[in-house]
C-alpha cells in the first residue's frame, strides 16, 4: 500500500488548507496513485490547447500529469498541421492552435498501426486528435489514439470555446473522490491532532 | 519547453499592423486582391480596417482566389509591414463573427495569450 502524497497543508489550528499556488494551481492534497483512475477525468480525453499542454504539471510521485489538481492521462486538441515528419517506425505532427505547438506522435508499432488517415494528412490540414500525454525529451507531447481530418473550419473556434466550458466549469472544480479524500484527512488529523502521512 | 517551430498567435489584421516586434502570428481574412509575379497578396476582414500585406513566396501551387476567406501562418515583418506566410489554408465557410467573439472571449479569461 502506497502511502498518499505529502501536500496536505496543516495550519496551526489542524485545519487542512488548500493553497492556491502560480497561476491558481489548487496545491491541494494530491490524490495518491491507485486512487488516479476514480477521478473521472483521468479517463476522459481533456479538451486541452497546446499552452496548457505545454504548462501541464507533473505529478509529485513524476508518474503522471495533472491539471488544476486533477490527474489526467489523456488529451484533445484542435489545431493545423505545421510540420510533418515522418521516421521508419513513427510519424510526427506539430500542431498549432494558436497557443502553441505540441508535437503528436503514431508508432508503426502501436495496435492498428499507421493507418490510411494518418497519410492523407497534409501540411496546413486543421486536425483534431486525442490520445495520452507522454514527457520525450523534456517535451510534453501527445501520442496519438485517432486523429480526424477536419474539413468544418469552425471546429477550431468550438474546440476553444469547449475548452473554455470545461475549464471553468468542470476542470476547475475538485471530483468527488477529491472532497472525499480531503474529508478523510480532515477527520483522521483531527484524531490525531498532528502532522501525519494517511494512507488510503 | 516548446517544438522549434513557433506558434503563431491568433490575431486581427488591425492587431499585427500595430506590433513593434517581428512575431509569428496566425490571421483569418479575404483575399483583396494577388499578384503572382511579386508573390504577394493583400487580404481584408470586417474586424479590422486595415489591409494585410502577405509574402506568398514559400507556399507552392496555392490556388488563390480571390474573395474567398483564407487562413494564414507566418512571420510578420514590421519593417517590410508584411507577413510571409509558411502555412496558407482557404477555409471558406467559416464563421468568422464566432471566430471573432471566440477569440475575444477566450482573451477575457486568459486562455489566449494577448
Amino acid at each position: 500500500f502506497e502511502s498518499c502524497s505529502h501536500f496536505v497543508v496543516h495550519q496551526s489550528d489542524g485545519r487542512v488548507a488548500r493553497e492556491r499556488g502560480e497561476h491558481g494551481r489548487h496545491l491541494l492534497s494530491m490524490l495518491p496513485t491507485q486512487c488516479w483512475g476514480l477521478d473521472p477525468i483521468f479517463w476522459s480525453n481533456v479538451k486541452l490547447t497546446a499552452q496548457d499542454i505545454q504548462k501541464l504539471d507533473l505529478h509529485p510521485s513524476k508518474k503522471g500529469f495533472s491539471i488544476l489538481g486533477h490527474p489526467i492521462s489523456r488529451a484533445e486538441i484542435v489545431g493545423t498541421v505545421v510540420e510533418i515528419s515522418l521516421k521508419h517506425n513513427r510519424i510526427t505532427f506539430s500542431v498549432d492552435d494558436g497557443t502553441g505547438v505540441v508535437n503528436c506522435t503514431r508508432f508503426s508499432d502501436e495496435a492498428g498501426g499507421i493507418s490510411s488517415t494518418f497519410k492523407k494528412i497534409n501540411l496546413g490540414d486543421l486536425v483534431r486528435l486525442h490520445g495520452t500525454l507522454a514527457t520525450y525529451r523534456m517535451q510534453t507531447e501527445i501520442r496519438i489514439c485517432a486523429i480526424h481530418l477536419e474539413e468544418n473550419f469552425d471546429t477550431l473556434t468550438l474546440h476553444l470555446l469547449e475548452s473554455l466550458y470545461m475549464f471553468t466549469k468542470v476542470y476547475s472544480k475538485p471530483s468527488k473522490v477529491q472532497i472525499e479524500f480531503e474529508e478523510r484527512q480532515r477527520r483522521s488529523d483531527n484524531k490525531s491532532n498532528k502532522c501525519e502521512m494517511g494512507t488510503i | 519547453m516548446q517544438s522549434h517551430i513557433p506558434s503563431g498567435k491568433i490575431a486581427f489584421i488591425d492587431e499585427i499592423l500595430a506590433t513593434k516586434a517581428n512575431e509569428s502570428f496566425r490571421v483569418t481574412g479575404h483575399l483583396a486582391s494577388f499578384e503572382a509575379s511579386k508573390d504577394v497578396a493583400t487580404i481584408t476582414s470586417t474586424e479590422s480596417k486595415g489591409k494585410l500585406l502577405i509574402r506568398t513566396n514559400l507556399l507552392e501551387d496555392f490556388p488563390f482566389k480571390i474573395g474567398a476567406l483564407f487562413q494564414f501562418i507566418g512571420e510578420f515583418n514590421v519593417k517590410n509591414k508584411a507577413l510571409r506566410a509558411r502555412v496558407a489554408r482557404n477555409v471558406d465557410g467559416m464563421d468568422t463573427k464566432l471566430y471573432a467573439e471566440a477569440i475575444k472571449l477566450c482573451r477575457k479569461h486568459g486562455r489566449l495569450p494577448m
